[in-house]
């Protein structure tokens, strides 16, 4: 008997991870000089220069372990939030801890979890290799949360409901009141994840966000991450805000060494630079309006959104423009794979790249047939 | 070499007219530091990175204030020191080096460069090299050098150069890349290249390496 028959029929159910073309393939099969990225929702000024001199000086100190449940960036966080260290929970981004809560949540063969369609792919991921059921209820016609829907799909054995909220890749973004409304109806067993990975690009956190309201609830844990707002994807480092004996059991089972130093000390350098959160935010609101006015005069249909990027869609066949505007060095999301195949998503650039963006797609109207 | 009134000469000129390879010798003959500016422009952007010349003005202003210079050493062997830390080889990086120029064309930057080099320049006995430095940083410099060639002359000098270095340049190609450099420095409206008005002028056309430097020399020793 080969040792690969007793690999676990989960994983093996799984497809293998296809990445699309990098920088440097597509200037080669295009031969292009320059190529602009508008396709996974990074920071549109890189990094603070500030959090990288920080990282630089931290770099001697690699060869240590980093502290455990890295108690000086959660008491930084916490006094961030004016929470308790208790509710805080740092991560190998958020990923980790959605990996971590469907493990402490759900168990295997028993539980289920509910998620909007389409949704972030790691939610069911995880759910599945962990053996939980995942119920799938798609999205409102206007992008909105099906909220009665899932309701109706949710039952005693619903451990987890995920939401992201701003959501991914529409933009759209729940009332606060509205997903509280909504965690009080779930059954006391039941805990409500909010994926807060974009919250920051919000026109008002407070107006989407439960945080400020977190003391009073009881079922509801709020995902962030550093990769969005404060230019470190690369880093790998998010959190949680979690209820206290949440938080307890999570440690339990995490990996204790799972946030790096240098990420530790990355994430407390861009608390205290204000500037560079400034900044980005000043960036991505003013390019927003920037681009969601040109797609529309260019008769894009055009989502509103609380995020980093817009969801849109164009006069001619999406493909097509995806496939034009990549020949032309630049690149944005086709969704296909979220089931958008009319759609497309860009990302929220700096000023030069919206512009040669919005300039490309002109041009790529006026060749293929539309104004 | 540091003094009440620091020793200041400044070598202006356009591309190719043998600038550094001259301000590095000087400095070393006359024990004083050599002031690298590009060099300070690159430290910049290594310090900044990538994409920091989209930061709004206001930012890029709070993240240059948190910028430091000193200059140590004399000759071959002054180095910069950005924030405590000497500047590594990593800023000769090309990539590095096209961070440089997106900055370069900032006012902001080239400003507080210029106020940067000044302080410097206030402190420590130096010569430096550059297309403005006579005229715009350091206008009250002791000494003030304006090397000129021809065209011809100057990419037949960088033509050598790249031979020496293992290279297959071509001249006319060179020749033609200069003379747009040139076009580009003499009509910018911002600094032209030109020299100043107490300049000594040194047409180095017809001259070797070693009579240039024995002139100059001659002038800051009488």
């Amino acid at each position: 008997m080969n040792p690969s028959t007793t690999v676990r029929q989960e994983v093996k159910d799984f497809k293998p991870y296809t990445p699309g073309l990098t920088i440097e393939e597509i200037k080669q099969k295009y031969n292009l000089s320059n190529v602009i990225k508008l396709a996974s929702n990074e920071n549109p000024l890189g990094m603070s220069p500030i959090v990288k001199e920080e990282i630089q000086k931290n770099i001697p100190y690699c060869f240590r372990y980093p502290a455990v449940g890295n108690p000086e960036l959660t008491s930084a966080l916490a006094s961030h939030h004016g929470i308790s260290s208790c509710n805080i929970v740092t991560s190998n981004g958020s990923d980790e801890l959605i990996d971590l809560l469907i493990r402490v949540k759900g168990t295997p063969f028993q539980n289920n979890i509910v998620v909007c369609d389409p949704s972030f792919s790691i939610y069911r991921m995880q759910a599945r290799i962990n053996s939980l059921e995942v119920r799938k209820v798609p999205l409102n016609e206007d992008f909105s949360f099906p909220f009665a829907k899932m309701l109706q799909e949710i039952d005693q054995q619903t451990s987890l409901v995920f939401l992201t909220n701003p959501d991914n890749p529409s933009g759209y973004a729940a009332s606060r009141d509205s997903i509280l409304e909504f965690a009080d109806k779930l059954p006391s067993n039941c805990l409500l994840i909010i994926d807060e990975a974009y919250i920051d690009f919000s026109e008002q956190e407070e107006d989407f966000s439960p945080l400020a309201k977190f003391s009073q609830t009881r079922n509801i844990a709020i995902l962030r991450t550093f990769s969005k707002m404060f230019g470190l994807a690369g880093l790998r480092l998010g959190y949680g805000i979690v209820p206290d004996w949440l938080s307890d059991y999570i440690l339990r089972i995490k990996l204790p060494f799972s946030v790096n130093i240098l990420a530790e000390q990355a994430g407390l350098a861009s608390l205290k630079d204000r500037e560079f959160y400034r900044s980005t935010r000043e960036t991505v609101i003013e390019g927003k309006k920037y681009l969601a006015s040109g797609l529309e005069e260019l008769g894009c249909e055009v989502l509103p959104s609380q995020s980093n990027f817009i969801l849109f869609r164009p006069p001619i066949d999406a493909r097509k423009t995806f496939e034009q505007l990549l020949s032309r060095g630049i690149i944005i999301r086709p969704l296909e794979s979220y089931n958008l195949p009319q759609h497309l998503r860009v990302s929220i650039g700096n000023a030069n790249e919206n512009n040669t963006f919005i300039k490309n797609l002109e041009q790529v109207f006026r060749e293929h047939g539309s104004s | 070499m540091d003094r009440v009134n620091p020793l200041l000469v400044t070598i202006d000129g356009p591309a190719g007219s043998g600038k550094t390879t001259l301000a590095k010798r000087l400095a070393q003959n006359l024990d004083i530091a050599y002031l690298d500016t590009g060099a300070m422009f690159r430290g910049i952007a290594l310090y900044l990175g990538e994409n920091s010349w989209n930061f709004p003005l206001d930012t890029l202003k709070t993240y240059l204030s948190n910028i430091k210079f000193e200059l140590s050493g004399t000759g071959s062997d002054s180095g910069l020191i950005m924030n405590s830390i000497p500047l590594s080889t990593k800023i000769r990086s090309e990539e590095v080096g096209i961070w440089a120029s997106h900055l370069g064309q900032i006012t902001t930057v080239r400003k507080y460069l210029k106020k940067l080099q000044q302080e410097i320049g206030n402190q420590t006995s130096l010569v430096t090299e550059g297309r403005d430095m006579g005229t715009v940083i350091f206008p009250h410099a002791d000494y003030k050098f304006y090397l000129d060639a021809g065209p011809e002359e100057r990419a037949k000098r960088r033509w050598e150069q790249l031979i020496e270095s293992g290279h297959n340049p071509d001249y006319r190609e060179i020749l033609s890349k200069l003379r747009q450099r040139d076009e580009q420095d003499i009509n910018r409206a911002e600094a032209p290249l030109k020299p100043a008005q107490d300049a000594i002028v040194i047409d180095t056309t017809h001259l070797e390496k070693e009579q240039v430097f024995s002139q100059m020399l001659q002038y800051v020793k009488q």
